[in-house]
């Protein structure tokens, strides 16, 4: 301590604490700190004050530091530097989120293409649009939409994608891709054989073992199908576990492959399709169903966009003739006219649960199911859990549609 | 004097200070604060008229709860006293203990101060209690302290020419080998001390006595600033590199050649007489306890340690600032 006396008056302790706890104002702050500079006992009262106020309030003097750092300098001290960590982790992550997505994207459509004509030979009633010769980031939608195509047209077309024109080397990739394709791809990329490779798939496939099952289902009916055609290529057959030992190319063989496993609207449809019926032009219906047991492509993800006022989630969705419907998880069904923003509910004037709404081609059972006097063809069908179909005209007034052969 | 004060303000004021906890009706609430407004001016310059907006502003930024919890004591208010030694009797001690460094002492301290404060002593037959004089601008529990050390203090300098010589650890340091001054020139260096050091900001010249004269570590000069120690040690070696600067301009001003005000400034402080500043004192303490380096944080110079003044100080080339020193540890 300093014993030396200083001459005049001294502040009062109020000032003196008031000086300390930082409520001063700038003139009162300023003549206190100008007599502290020059009166060793009121600075000693003041450091002796706020040495007990340290010592019984351990804290208190760090806490105290940091709130007076300065108006601009609060972002630069202490914990205000999380915010760097906190920024660089956060843009990681949306970079490992994109490049995720990019790579789920692009073996969904490359294989989406290419599975569109193992659907094709494997149901021998549905055929992606797009040709598969030529696949792109369009071909998912176009997938999504299905047409009805007789299945000597579908092996025909898969036939000429496989083979037309390609080298030796290049149609046993192609007829690795389109025929036992997922085995070989999936082969190809475990760098073992077909067996391990399938079970991988199984193991890393995001959608479940069930759709490792549809894979290999797909992949046997496809060979059992494709045999006829694969006869004039003897290696083709055997591609699957002659190319597991060499992996495929980058571009044919994505490393998430197996997350592409398919996404499949059949996958929830009942298998008592109706009839085939003649081509209709695409560009006017449009379905969207999500998948039960995969991911759902690029195309479906604008599903999740429909907000149908019962909150429930849309399960599946047409849209046909201006209109769109959509069917919520719960069973309920919605209709909504494109000019219009509300979604109006459709009372359920069909039997059973309602699993699946689709747009309806304009011809075929149309006519049959309406050749009575209607001058409108139905537009929508919408598939119960009986199975029974039903179809109609607006999406709100549905009429079960006869069995076929009826 | 303030302008009315606005009666939903006061009943406002009033319901949220708990005055009526401790037995204070409206009316004696009303004058303790008004008395406090005036003996403040709400806050403003002397003849400034608060508006309603000020005065709202300067009563809200009171301790309320702290001032009628005071006034309640001042008065007597038997609840208020148990409710006082609850909340602020352990505080009082450890504050006692940590003030005078002793347990010994700072109990016998503050049972004194407890004494003070029940106002047991009395002052022209009229009992006096220190509580009285609380304004409510700070917390209570600070005010408490802040009395208790100004009742330390006090006492430390009745009782610091009681001691026995012997007891006084300052020696006197021993006179470093610069030659004798001629007195015009040290009446030059005294005035261009003083004048370099008016020149510095309060705040400046308070961090330079504090650390070079008090001999505070730049940790409790951060805690009563509230600033970083960082920020201290930075302020304080721009402060001595100002002074440096000043002096040498101040004595180069009075016709002295550099070289000459250079040598000039490694004189023996205490030939320094510096009549015309309050600091004058603390400036030849200063000039003698400037030996240690001015960020070599922690270390107790001892007078006798070196014969370097604050000259020497001030001209010596700016060193590590704590940072640094923490780094090259």
């Amino acid at each position: 301590m300093t014993p030396t006396i200083q001459p005049g008056m001294h502040p009062n302790a109020e000032s003196l604490t008031a000086f300390a706890e930082q409520l001063l104002a700038a003139a009162e702050r300023e003549q206190i700190l100008a007599h502290m500079a020059t009166c060793g006992r009121c600075r000693e009262v003041v450091f002796l004050a706020q040495k007990a106020a340290g010592d019984d309030e351990p804290g208190i003097v760090a806490v105290h530091t940091r709130e007076r750092s300065g108006p601009g300098r609060r972002w630069f001290t202490g914990w205000q530097w999380t915010w760097v960590p906190v920024t660089a982790l956060a843009g990681i992550v949306g970079v490992a989120v994109m490049l995720h997505f990019r790579h789920v994207t692009q073996p969904e459509t490359q294989m989406a293409a290419k599975l569109g004509a193992t659907d094709a030979l494997g149901k021998a009633e549905v055929a992606p649009t797009a040709p598969a010769s030529s696949p792109s980031t369009e071909a998912v939608p176009e997938l999504a939409a299905p047409r009805r195509v007789p299945p000597d047209e579908v092996r025909k077309d898969v036939g000429k994608q496989l083979y037309k024109e390609k080298p030796a080397e290049e149609r046993d990739a192609a007829a690795l891709r389109g025929a036992g394709a997922l085995h070989g791809v999936i082969g190809g990329l475990a760098g073992g054989s077909t067996h391990e490779a399938t079970a991988r798939a199984k193991s890393l496939s995001l959608g479940g073992p069930m759709n490792a099952n549809q894979f290999q289902q797909n992949a046997n009916q496809l060979q059992q199908q494709n045999l006829p055609q694969q006869q004039p290529l003897p290696a083709s057959r055997n591609a699957p576990t002659l190319d597991a030992d060499k992996p495929v190319t980058a571009n044919a063989a994505p490393r998430s492959v197996t997350q592409s496993v398919i996404v499949e609207p059949q996958a929830i449809a009942p298998q008592a399709a109706p009839a085939p019926v003649p081509a209709m032009t695409l560009s006017s219906v449009a379905n969207e169903t999500v998948p039960l047991n995969g991911r759902p492509v690029a195309g479906m993800k604008k599903l999740a966009k429909i907000a149908l006022p019962s909150g429930a989630g849309v399960l599946s969705s047409a849209w046909a003739a201006g209109r769109t419907i959509a069917l919520d998880t719960a069973g309920a069904l919605f209709v909504r006219k494109d000019n219009q923003k509300q979604w109006k509910a459709v009372q359920a004037q069909w039997t059973g649960r309602a699993v699946v709404v689709r747009a309806r081609p304009v011809s075929g059972t149309a006519q049959s199911a309406f050749s009575l006097g209607f001058v409108q063809n139905p537009c929508f069908e919408l598939v119960t859990d009986k199975p029974q179909t039903w179809v109609s005209v607006d999406g709100k007034t549905w009429t079960a549609e006869p069995p076929p052969g009826k | 004097m303030p302008a009315a004060v606005h009666p939903a303000l006061l009943d406002e004021l009033c319901r949220d200070s708990g005055a009526g906890e401790w037995g204070l009706g409206r009316g004696e609430f009303d004058r303790i604060i008004l008395l406090v407004a005036v003996a403040q001016n709400c806050g403003l310059e002397a003849g400034a008229t608060a508006s309603q907006e000020q005065q709202a502003a300067f009563f809200r930024g009171l301790k309320l709860a702290d001032l009628v919890l005071a006034k309640a004591c001042a008065a007597g208010n038997e609840r208020a006293w148990e409710r006082f030694v609850a909340l602020f009797g352990q505080q009082l001690t450890r504050a006692a203990i940590a003030i005078s460094g002793s347990e010994t002492i700072g109990r016998d301290l503050a049972d004194a101060f407890y004494a003070e404060l029940y106002g047991l002593t009395e002052r022209d037959g009229e009992r006096k209690c220190p509580l009285d004089s609380y304004r409510g601008r700070g917390s209570l529990i600070g005010w408490l302290r802040t009395t208790l050390a100004q009742r330390y203090v006090d006492h430390y300098r009745r009782t610091f020419r009681e001691q026995a010589l012997d007891e006084l650890a300052h020696d006197a340091p021993a006179r470093d080998s610069v030659a004798e001054l001629d007195p015009g020139q040290i009446a030059m260096l005294g005035q261009a001390v003083t004048g370099a050091l008016r020149q510095q900001p309060a705040e400046e010249r308070l961090l330079l006595a504090a650390y070079y004269l008090d001999e505070k570590t730049l940790a409790e000069i951060a805690a009563v600033l509230r600033v970083h120690e960082a920020t201290i040690s930075r302020r304080l070696k721009r402060a001595t590199e100002a002074v440096r600067k000043q002096l040498l301009r101040n004595l180069e001003k009075s016709g002295m050649s550099r070289k000459a005000a250079e040598e000039l400034l490694g004189t023996d402080p205490r030939d320094v007489d510096l009549r015309d500043i309050d600091m004058r004192m603390d400036l030849k303490k200063l000039m003698q306890h400037s030996t240690q380096e001015p960020f070599r944080e922690q270390v107790v110079p001892t007078p006798a340690a070196g014969g370097k003044t604050l000259a020497g100080t001030l001209l010596s080339e700016p060193r590590a600032t704590l940072s640094e020193k923490k780094t090259e540890g």
